[in-house]
């Protein structure tokens, strides 16, 4: 930490104490910009926001909207440019250093903070992250529904949620990670089986052999997780297939999550992860929300990061990633909501508060120690909330984003 | 060659003097004269100016990292190579004339650095921490202070 040595000031001439009055409102920004929500919440609190240029600015509409962009992806420029794009509308590009002014025009125009449950975007941040809404990307959004999301979800508490597990409250529960579960939905509905071309053939990889399971069915879930933390640094996740799919039944007599490594007889999982070939686990978006119009250089370096780190990852805070990972179900698992209807909860270990660095990743591997992050299942009850049975027994997903909500 | 604010004159490369916009944006208007231009920059003093231009000789020979957003330390020399950390190791009313310089003569790295100390400066530390170091005076009556805080509790992380 950098004290301030107390002596004679090194500039003659300079006899006034510095104040962050002196300094303009762009200045102050710039130094707003580097903040955690902590450090933001602290500021906020040192003096009156009617005295003081710099607590007002840490708690106004245009450092929460741009803190609200950056984990939630709300009103993203990206997302509208995308959106007005499909319709054929030609955006006339912003200048790529916008002025503050501009942005706080954009952020008043464009979105309105009580559209997310509070009248300051300040509030809006509260209520969305009290809720543990799912970040938009364009592979997550309002219109994919959710079917497993984090414990601290009131919807879930309220909605008649299971109980989590004794064993599991006691062990580390990590919220500074959210985990949300989607489907890669099928037309049908039904869970996949093996092609006959994986089957008999089998896939060369590397020097070992798989074969899928003939016997099997198999459901592709979308996962999607983010550090959901803006100053708790970074969060590792060492091993993919570390990451446990808990029914109902196993919910109680697992007492280790990644069971990898030290995995016990009475932890065999239903619901097991395909590790190899086509259907092995795939980072389908990586995603880091930073307010730098840099582009070239962080997907550089995530790049090589995914290069280096085989089966693990690291997210710093509000980077997301979306994953798609195939499970191995029983056979009588045929339809996507047998398999929904069957599991509690996802258990992604975690290495809490690490280093930068991605070696630390491999040191912590076997540690024992590890946290969990945890997302719960819907109850059966609301999974029928977004399938319905058609005649002849057939289901099909309701298209959610199509209803008027009443 | 740059000129400051007592009269002091300060010989620089051309590339060196062009990290600052506002140079930058002086030399095209008169590109036609050779050689030794005189840049008046009245508003920076010559204590500061010779900060200002350590700062982007070093950045030619080693560019400055770019900084993460929110900041992932509050020490700085975790944040950004040991060069620029020690290089914003300075007095607080310095660290300011520097903010105010960067923000004058439009050094983008500069002033990221500079702000992103004042940031680590606050990160971490309790309100009346922050009010300590900045010099900042307490004008909420204990109850306000009370209610304040019971509004920010939820930004609280781990």
């Amino acid at each position: 930490m950098y004290h301030k040595t107390q002596g004679p000031p090194v500039l003659a001439g300079i006899t006034k104490m510095p104040s962050f009055d002196s300094l303009p409102d762009e200045v102050l920004r710039v130094i707003l910009s580097f903040m955690d929500i902590s450090s933001l919440a602290s500021l906020s609190m040192t003096k009156r926001a009617e005295g003081c240029r710099l607590s007002s600015l840490a708690s106004d509409d245009v450092t929460w909207y741009s803190l609200v962009q950056q984990r939630f992806g709300i009103g993203r420029t990206d997302h509208r440019q995308h959106a007005s794009r499909q319709e054929g509308v030609v955006l006339v590009r912003r200048h790529s250093s916008s002025s503050l002014s501009d942005a706080s025009s954009v952020a008043s125009r464009k979105k309105r903070p009580m559209t997310y449950g509070g009248s300051t975007w300040k509030e809006a941040y509260r209520s969305l992250s009290s809720t543990m809404r799912i970040p938009e990307t364009r592979l997550t959004g309002s219109s994919a529904p959710v079917f497993a999301a984090p414990s601290s979800r009131r919807r879930f508490v309220t909605g008649g949620g299971r109980p989590v597990s004794r064993r599991v409250r006691a062990a580390t529960v990590n919220d500074s990670l959210g985990v949300w579960c989607m489907l890669n939905h099928a037309e049908n509905c039904r869970t996949k089986t093996v092609s006959r071309r994986l089957h008999r053939g089998g896939v060369t990889n590397g020097s070992s052999l798989f074969v899928y399971n003939p016997d099997r069915r198999y459901l592709e879930v979308k996962l999607c997780l983010q550090n959901t933390k803006s100053g708790f640094g970074c969060i590792a996740i060492p091993d993919i297939l570390g990451i446990r799919f808990v029914t109902i039944n196993e919910e109680e007599c697992c007492t280790s999550w990644g069971c990898r490594g030290n995995r016990c007889d009475r932890c065999i999982t239903s619901f097991p992860i395909v590790e190899h070939g086509p259907w092995a686990p795939k980072i389908l978006l990586r995603k880091k929300f930073s307010q730098d119009n840099n582009p070239n250089v962080s997907s550089a370096h995530n790049l090589k990061e995914m290069e280096t780190a085989a089966n693990g990852i690291v997210l710093r805070p509000f980077e997301i990633v979306v994953l798609s990972i195939h499970l191995s179900c029983s056979p009588d698992m045929v339809y996507e909501t047998d398999v929904l209807s069957t599991l509690s909860s996802i258990r992604v270990p975690v290495v809490p508060h690490t280093g930068w660095e991605q070696q630390s990743i491999k040191r912590n591997r076997d540690r024992a120690a590890l946290g969990v992050a945890l997302a719960h299942f819907l109850p059966e009850d609301l999974l029928w909330d977004y399938y319905c049975q058609l005649p002849g027994g057939c289901l099909s997903l309701i298209d959610r984003s199509r209803l008027i909500p009443n | 060659m740059e000129i400051s604010k007592e009269g002091d004159t300060f010989p620089v490369d051309i590339e060196v003097a062009k990290m600052s916009e506002l140079v930058r944006g002086m030399l095209e208007e008169d590109a036609d004269e050779e050689d030794t231009t005189e840049i008046p920059l009245p508003n920076v003093k010559a204590q500061v100016l010779k900060k200002v231009i350590e700062f982007c000789k070093h950045h030619k020979s080693e560019p400055m990292t770019e900084i993460e957003k929110p900041l992932k330390s509050p020490v700085m020399a975790e944040v950004v190579q040991k060069w620029y950390a020690d290089f914003v190791n300075v007095e607080q009313v310095l660290l300011f004339e520097l903010i105010l310089a960067a923000n004058y003569m439009d050094i983008k790295p500069l002033l990221d650095l500079t702000c992103a100390t004042v940031a680590s400066m606050i990160k971490g530390k309790t309100p009346e921490e922050i009010r300590k170091t900045f010099n900042i005076a307490n004008d909420f009556s204990p109850e306000e202070e009370a209610q304040v805080r019971e509004e920010n509790k939820w930004c609280e992380e781990p």
